[in-house]
């Protein structure tokens, strides 16, 4: 697989999308792997990755996106 | 993330469901409860819009065409529907604003659906847990400050139905001028006719009496703004104490007082300096009638901090209070750079030119006049009359020993914080001229070949319609570069990181086979260049370079290639969409939009040729598309009769991106004509790639304020 950006042999793909990487164009961020109910006040937790491939080209959307059709 | 297993599976779409959910153009943004948006006229350019959320709070401001598109975030309508209402008010494709602005907002949290960021929230929790010992004290070292809570407003609130509001009366004022204009009379008289001055017994005492009056002093300062505040019904967002540069001070967060009028702004930027004069004007009184009581010495030392303070704070080139009174009186932002900037380059060209002068260029001029006189007065009036003030103490600390003229540079500090602030700021400034003087004179040394440059790039074929400006930025980020003959200029497979054009000498473009040959492919002598597809298809380079003989080069790094060439070089690949891109400039509703949103409307829509007396939409049938005449003249005919001519630049349809309306009126092209088409999917292709793009969040985010403390 090729870098999205510059066409060199990718090393990684981009956690978020699934596009090729290569080490010049590696980014990271933060990525949530699982989230649950838990601790004294049964707030909402995470487990994360701290650090995962980015590409920078796609955007994973910061806020959450009500999806009412999954209730039915 | 999560999986939900078990579920009557019901025949939902969920895809379409979720390409809705995501679809931001159709979103209906509406102000959250509680946002207020307060709309200020200005006597220079259209006024300006202040939006405040009161979940933070956060303060943005807009222009006046900012503020008639918040005007319409109620909800009712979906972002393409702006675009389009204000594509009818303004004849300009102005999705790059409307999105920019719902964007900001929406991100900001000043919409009624909450904005929540995951990603940065799990980034500042991870950081948390990493070093959240010592956090507090580092927070300190680098913000110096340490703020109180919400709870002060209660505070200024009580003290201020309690009493405080009573200043704020006109029995109150001309109570409060006498003993600021009496009290000045008299603390004169404490100084030449019972000659007090500053000073201790001891110089610990001086230094710690001195240090607690200045806080007094400070604290007076901002308690006089905080009840002005209040007066203004807005609200103290917090209070505090910090290191202004050294300074020990106490400080108020008045960045609410931006939502109100600019009489009310100057009235709480006064009541600071005002609470100040009148209290050292009731020392200077209190010591004139009691000169042998205790206290009097005390007394005297506050008044001479207190004085020293709101002089310091209304000096106007000092970004203090004196300042912010300037910049609504004259109702004009950024009035210190402006001043300057026009003292320094308008000016004598318009003195040398005999240009006449606005009314503007009068208020800027006079800001710059006034200041610099009130500074040097201010400085003159310290020196002159602190001198028999200050003189006993300064001479004895300083004869004090190391310890005294310690303690005494730290007592300048304090008293002088502000002044020594900007200094600074003047020295740093200084040396930005000095920088950019000495790069000038180098460029001036350079000026015969950076011309050459210039005019070697511009003739070169592969640029077409390169802007002056342009050409003239090229000339000056150019660099000369020299390479012996046999030296390798560029290596195949190597990274392209320059653009090169042959001022003298020859080089060969070789290409390297695996098995270690060497391939002339051509050679290339003056006025030729190389170097530019890399570069544009960001690929490695694709063939050696090397000097045939001693040669010179003009270089151009990849940042200026990219922003200032880029668009212009037309490469058999790359010709068609510079070209879509020139056409989509050329057209009046899409001048504005930037190199970026303009490829992506050439992208997303589509030209059309038509011929004399073809009707290119039909009175009756349904629309989906939007016009805008490129070139040629179209008939716009109704019931058979002609209503208007449409010619390059006007455009209609502009409905149809949203609805399946019947068209109106039919329009016949008269002349050969050639049309830009966008219909309802490149439409929405366009908000959505707009609304995916950071890079007009981040110019967006250049609209938030500072806060004003």
């Amino acid at each position: 697989m090729d870098c999205w950006h510059c066409r060199k042999t990718a090393l990684g793909a981009c956690r978020f999308c699934g596009r090729g990487i290569c080490e010049d164009h590696t980014e990271t961020r933060p990525f949530i792997l699982s989230v649950y109910r838990g601790g004294a006040g049964d707030t909402p937790r995470a487990l994360v990755v701290e650090d995962a491939l980015h590409c920078g080209k796609c955007t994973p959307r910061p806020s959450p996106v009500e999806l009412s059709e999954l209730d039915s | 993330m999560t999986t939900t297993v078990g579920v009557d599976v019901q025949p939902t779409d969920i895809w379409a469901a979720l390409d809705s959910a995501l679809d931001l153009g159709s979103l209906r943004p509406k102000l959250a409860d509680g946002v207020e948006v307060v709309r200020f006229e200005t006597r220079w350019g259209s006024g300006y819009t202040m939006v405040k959320n009161p979940r933070g709070p956060a303060y943005f401001r807009f222009s006046a065409e900012d503020g008639e598109i918040i005007d319409m975030l109620d909800g009712t309508r979906t972002v393409r529907e702006l675009v389009v209402d204000r594509m009818r008010d303004s004849s300009a494709f102005e999705f790059d604003n409307v999105v920019d602005l719902v964007a900001l907002l929406q991100e900001g949290d000043f919409l009624e659906e909450r904005w929540v960021e995951t990603y940065a929230l799990v980034g500042e929790r991870l950081d948390s847990a990493a070093g959240r010992r010592g956090k507090s004290f580092r927070r300190f070292l680098r913000v110096q400050t340490v703020q109180v809570g919400p709870r002060m407003h209660d505070f200024v609130d009580f003290t201020y139905r309690w009493g405080g509001r009573y200043l704020f009366t006109a029995y109150a004022h001309v109570v409060l001028l006498t003993v600021l204009f009496g009290g000045a009379v008299l603390f004169y008289l404490d100084v030449h006719d019972k000659h007090f001055a500053i000073s201790s017994k001891a110089l610990a005492t001086s230094f710690g009496l001195l240090f607690v009056l200045d806080l007094a002093a400070t604290m007076i300062h901002e308690a006089g703004h905080a009840l002005a505040i209040r007066h203004a019904d807005r609200k103290v967002l917090a209070a505090g104490f910090q290191l202004y540069l050294g300074h020990p001070a106490f400080f108020i967060d008045s960045a609410d007082i931006m939502m109100s009028t600019p009489r009310e702004r100057v009235r709480q930027a006064w009541y600071g300096p005002y609470s100040g004069f009148v209290i050292a004007g009731l020392c200077g009184a209190l010591v004139w009638f009691f000169p042998d009581a205790g206290m009097a010495q005390t007394l005297f030392n506050l008044a001479v901090l207190t004085y020293v303070t709101a002089a310091m704070n209304l000096i106007p080139f000092l970004e203090l209070d004196g300042y912010w009174i300037c910049m609504d009186v004259f109702q004009t932002t950024g009035l210190r750079q402006r001043s300057l900037a026009f003292l320094r380059h308008e000016l004598p060209r318009k003195v040398r030119t005999r240009a006449a002068f606005t009314r503007f260029d009068w208020v800027l001029l006079g800001f710059g006049v006034i200041g610099a006189i009130f500074t040097v007065i201010a400085l003159l009036t310290s020196y002159l009359f602190w001198k028999p003030v200050f003189g006993a103490l300064v001479t004895k600390m300083w004869d004090g020993g190391v310890t005294g003229r310690v303690l005494l540079l730290l007592i300048i500090a304090f008293v002088l914080g502000p002044l020594v602030h900007w200094i600074f700021d003047m020295l740093r400034s200084l040396q930005r001229r000095i920088r950019f003087l000495v790069r000038r004179l180098r460029f001036k040394a350079e000026l015969s070949w950076r011309r050459e440059a210039g005019e070697m790039i511009s003739n070169l074929p592969m640029l077409t319609m390169l802007p002056l400006d342009s050409l003239n930025e090229l000339a000056g980020r150019a660099q000369l570069r020299q390479v012996s003959g046999g030296s390798i200029v560029v290596r195949q497979g190597g990274s392209a990181s320059e653009f090169f054009v042959i001022r003298s000498g020859r080089v060969n473009v070789i290409d390297e086979t695996p098995d270690g040959e060497e391939d002339v492919l051509r050679s290339m002598g003056p006025g030729e260049a190389f170097g530019e597809l890399a570069l544009l298809q960001g690929t490695p380079r694709t063939a050696t370079v090397r000097a045939e003989v001693d040669t010179e080069l003009f270089t151009i790094d990849k940042g200026s290639f990219d922003r200032l060439l880029a668009d212009s070089v037309t490469s058999p690949e790359l010709a068609p969409s510079v070209s879509a891109l020139m056409s989509v400039w050329s057209m009046p509703p899409f001048r504005h939009l930037s190199a970026r949103d303009s490829h992506t409307v050439a992208e997303a829509g589509r030209w059309l040729a038509v011929l004399p007396d073809i009707d290119v939409v039909k009175a009756g049938e349904q629309g989906d598309a939007y016009y805008v005449v490129g070139s040629g003249h179209l008939s716009v005919i109704e019931d058979d009769s002609f209503i208007r001519d449409l010619g390059p630049g006007d455009y209609f349809g502009e409905v149809a991106l949203l609805l399946d309306v019947p068209r109106t009126a039919t329009v016949r092209s008269r002349t050969p004509a050639r049309l830009f088409v966008l219909d309802r999917a490149a439409f929405n292709k366009v908000i959505a790639t707009a609304f995916r793009s950071g890079a007009l969040r981040v110019t967006a985010a250049d609209r938030m304020i500072q806060e004003r403390t």
